[in-house]
C-alpha cells in the first residue's frame, strides 16, 4: 500500500511537471520556433533550441546583478546578459576608475581586456586583436560595442582554434547592461545574425 | 526482521536512525544531480532548451524535484530504519523515528548547501528552499517505514478494528 502511494504521488508529479512545462511553451512561444522569454529585468525573443540558465547575485557591496546566460545549440559559443542595479553600477564603476554613462566604450574594452586575460591564464600564445568598435541600438539606449578576435586561443586534437567575441555595455536608468557573445571564431560568425536579432528583440 | 533485547535495542535505535538520515542525504545528492543533468540533456535533444530559463518551468522542475528526488530519497532512508526498527512499536514511537531521520537528513542537504554557498540566506525561499524538501522527506520516509512494517501494520488493524473471533 505506502509503495502504491509512493509510486502514484512520483507519477502525479512528473504529469504535473510535464503539463506545467507544456503551458509554459504554448503561452511564451512566438513565430514557431522562437521563446518570448521574460525574466525580471528583461524581455526578448530567442530561438527554442537555445539552452539557458538564469541567476541573481546579491554583493556584498549592496549591489545586485541579474545575469541570463544562452547556449545556441550545437554552437561553441556562449551569450549572456547582466543588469547591474544601480548600487552595484556604482561599485562596479568605481573598482575600474569609470566616472559615467560616457565611459561605456571603456567598459566593453575592459570586458574584451578581461576576458582575453581569462584566456590568457590557460594559454600563453593567445594574441589579442580588436577588430571592430561602434554605437548600436539597445531597446532605445545607445549601447557601445567592442568586436575582438583571440587567436590560438584554445587547442583540441593538436588544433588550434580561435576565438570571438562582441562586448556590449550600455547604461539604462543608471543601471550597466552588459551583453557579451564569445565563441569558437567559425561557430560565433555563423551565429553572429542569430544573435543580432536576440538582442535587437531586447526590451529593458 | 531481527528482534533484539530491550536494552541493545535501544542503544541501536539512534544509530540506525543516524544512518537513515545519512541514506536520504546521498540520495538527494545523487537524485538531483541526476535529475538536473538528464532535464538539460533531454530538452536539448528535444530542441527546447530554451525553456529552461522560463519561470514556469523553475516551478515545474520544483515538483518535478518532490517526486523524483526528495519522495524517494526519503522512501529509501524510511525503509532501512523500518527494516532495522523492532515490529511491534507502537504507531507514535514509530512515525517519530522515521519523521526524525528525515528531518535530520533534510538538515544536512541544507547545512551543505549553505557550506557550499549553494544557498544565500538572505534570499532563502521557505516554499522551494525548507518546505518542499522537508515535506517530501519527511512523507517519502513514513510512507518507507510503513512499507516495511505494513505486515505488522495491518495485523494491527485487524486486531483494533476487526471484528472478534468471539462473535462468529
Amino acid at each position: 500500500m505506502p509503495l502504491v502511494i509512493l509510486s502514484l504521488l512520483i507519477l502525479g508529479s512528473c504529469l504535473a511537471s510535464f503539463v506545467m512545462i507544456n503551458d509554459a511553451v504554448a503561452g511564451h512561444r512566438v513565430n514557431g520556433n522562437y521563446l518570448r522569454v521574460e525574466t525580471g529585468y528583461l524581455s526578448m525573443k530567442i530561438p527554442m533550441s537555445w539552452l539557458g540558465t538564469k541567476w541573481e547575485d546579491r554583493g556584498a557591496t549592496g549591489g545586485n546583478s541579474y545575469t541570463t546566460v544562452l547556449y545556441p545549440f550545437g554552437k561553441q559559443a556562449v551569450i549572456a546578459f547582466s543588469l547591474y542595479d544601480e548600487d552595484a553600477t556604482r561599485a562596479y564603476m568605481e573598482e575600474r576608475v569609470l566616472s559615467d554613462s560616457n565611459d561605456m566604450s571603456a567598459v566593453a574594452i575592459l570586458e574584451a581586456k578581461a576576458f582575453y586575460d581569462w584566456i590568457v591564464q590557460n594559454n600563453e600564445n593567445a594574441n589579442l586583436l580588436f577588430t571592430g568598435n561602434g554605437t548600436l541600438s539597445v531597446s532605445d539606449c545607445a549601447a557601445k560595442y567592442a568586436i575582438i578576435t583571440v587567436t590560438n586561443a584554445f587547442e583540441e586534437d593538436e588544433i588550434s582554434y580561435n576565438v570571438a567575441g562582441i562586448f556590449v555595455s550600455c547604461m539604462n536608468e543608471r543601471r550597466i547592461f552588459l551583453v557579451t557573445f564569445q565563441g569558437e571564431e567559425d561557430d560565433w560568425n555563423r551565429t553572429y545574425s542569430d544573435f543580432l536579432a536576440v538582442l535587437g528583440s531586447i526590451e529593458l | 526482521m531481527k528482534l533484539l533485547s530491550t536494552d541493545s535495542a535501544n542503544i541501536m535505535i539512534p544509530i540506525h536512525m543516524s544512518i537513515g538520515a545519512a541514506i536520504i542525504f546521498v540520495m538527494i545528492y545523487i537524485l538531483s544531480n541526476v535529475l538536473h543533468t538528464s532535464l538539460s540533456e533531454i530538452v536539448t535533444f528535444l530542441g527546447y532548451g530554451g525553456v529552461m530559463i522560463l519561470d514556469e518551468t523553475t516551478s515545474a522542475i520544483q515538483v518535478l524535484l518532490l517526486g523524483v528526488v526528495y519522495l524517494p530519497s526519503g522512501f529509501l532512508g524510511g525503509l532501512y530504519i523500518g527494516y532495522r526498527l523492532n515490529q511491534r512499536e507502537t504507531r507514535v514511537k514509530l512515525l517519530t523515528h522515521l519523521a526524525l531521520p528525515s528531518l535530520a537528513g533534510f538538515s544536512i542537504l541544507f547545512l551543505a548547501r549553505f557550506i557550499l554557498g549553494f544557498l544565500n540566506l538572505s534570499v532563502v525561499d521557505y516554499a522551494t528552499d525548507i518546505l518542499l524538501p522537508l515535506s517530501g522527506c519527511v512523507i517519502g520516509g513514513c510512507l518507507g517505514g510503513y512499507a516495511m512494517n505494513w505486515p505488522s501494520e495491518e495485523e494491527r488493524f485487524l486486531e483494533e478494528d476487526g471484528p472478534a473471533v468471539s462473535d462468529f
